[in-house]
């Protein structure tokens, strides 16, 4: 299998292929990075690539949220991305379905970013 | 009548890395009772979530023992996961979805509502300043019964 970058930044969206296990531990890493990212760069919308993802709790829904009132503050999105039957469980009951916006693949999640910006 | 009985416990530090080992040591467990994925990942998720409370909450990131205990008497398999921390003033409220004392450390609030949704019981004993004990219980193959 490739190797991913694990968070990519292209234009003002921030990319974040989110590791095999999502839980306090691993979330913490995750957001630590996000956060210097935030910091460093214009971010505007935020793509989660969850195809490595086999196990999330509720740390994982934490991540999200997080993220999604972040991207809010600049009329931003949040996509949720390439995700498996048991993640998928998750999402649906914590309903950040509700808030997110889906996509199958990452690439399509930035067609539809570029959709967004080109009126 | 007899029981055939099976029992484990650990007992291992608060730190977050241990969340992932307790929550495969306790699915590993389980899997003599042939359990679906879809059992062994319910198990996984409320496991975790149990123990992110006792580091998180329980002993505020501080040093501590958490001790689970599993218990399988049939088709049944009882987790009881408990920590020595400062324990739980309000449990209802504790146990209400979305909510945290701990919005500052982006804590989502859903910790006690997946444990309920995954586990077909779940009880919650808790005294300030001595502790927290959960006790979560789960009929295996209860699906494939039905069939």
């Amino acid at each position: 299998m490739q190797e991913k970058d694990f968070y990519e930044v292209k234009g003002e969206t921030l990319i974040l292929h989110l590791p095999e296990e999502l839980d306090h531990h691993t979330v913490e890493r995750v957001r630590e990075q996000t956060d210097q990212l935030f910091l460093a760069k214009r971010i505007r919308d935020v793509v989660f690539d969850y195809e490595n993802t086999h196990f999330m709790d509720s740390s994982g829904i934490g991540l999200v949220m997080g993220r999604y009132r972040e991207v809010r503050y600049l009329k931003g999105d949040i996509y949720i991305t390439c995700v498996n039957g048991k993640v998928s469980r998750i999402l649906e009951i914590s309903g950040l379905y509700r808030v997110a916006k889906t996509a199958d693949a990452v690439e399509d999640a930035l067609d539809l970013i570029g959709m967004k910006y080109e009126n | 009548m007899e029981y055939f009985n099976d029992q484990m416990m650990v007992e291992f530090d608060s730190v977050s890395k241990n969340e992932s080992f307790a929550r495969i040591v306790v699915a590993a467990f389980v899997t003599r009772l042939d359990p679906t994925l879809e059992e062994i990942a319910d198990i996984k998720t409320a496991v975790s979530e149990a123990v992110t409370n006792s580091i998180i909450h329980g002993y505020e990131n501080k040093q501590g023992k958490i001790r689970i205990e599993t218990v399988i008497v049939e088709d049944t398999v009882t987790i009881i996961i408990q920590d020595f921390g400062i324990g739980i003033e309000n449990i209802k409220r504790a146990m209400e979805p979305m909510y945290t004392t701990k919005p500052d450390l982006e804590r989502s609030g859903m910790g006690f509502a997946f444990m309920e949704a995954f586990m077909d019981e779940l009880f919650v004993e808790s005294e300030v300043g001595k502790g927290t004990k959960i006790t979560m219980r789960k009929v295996i193959g209860e699906n494939s019964k039905i069939e």
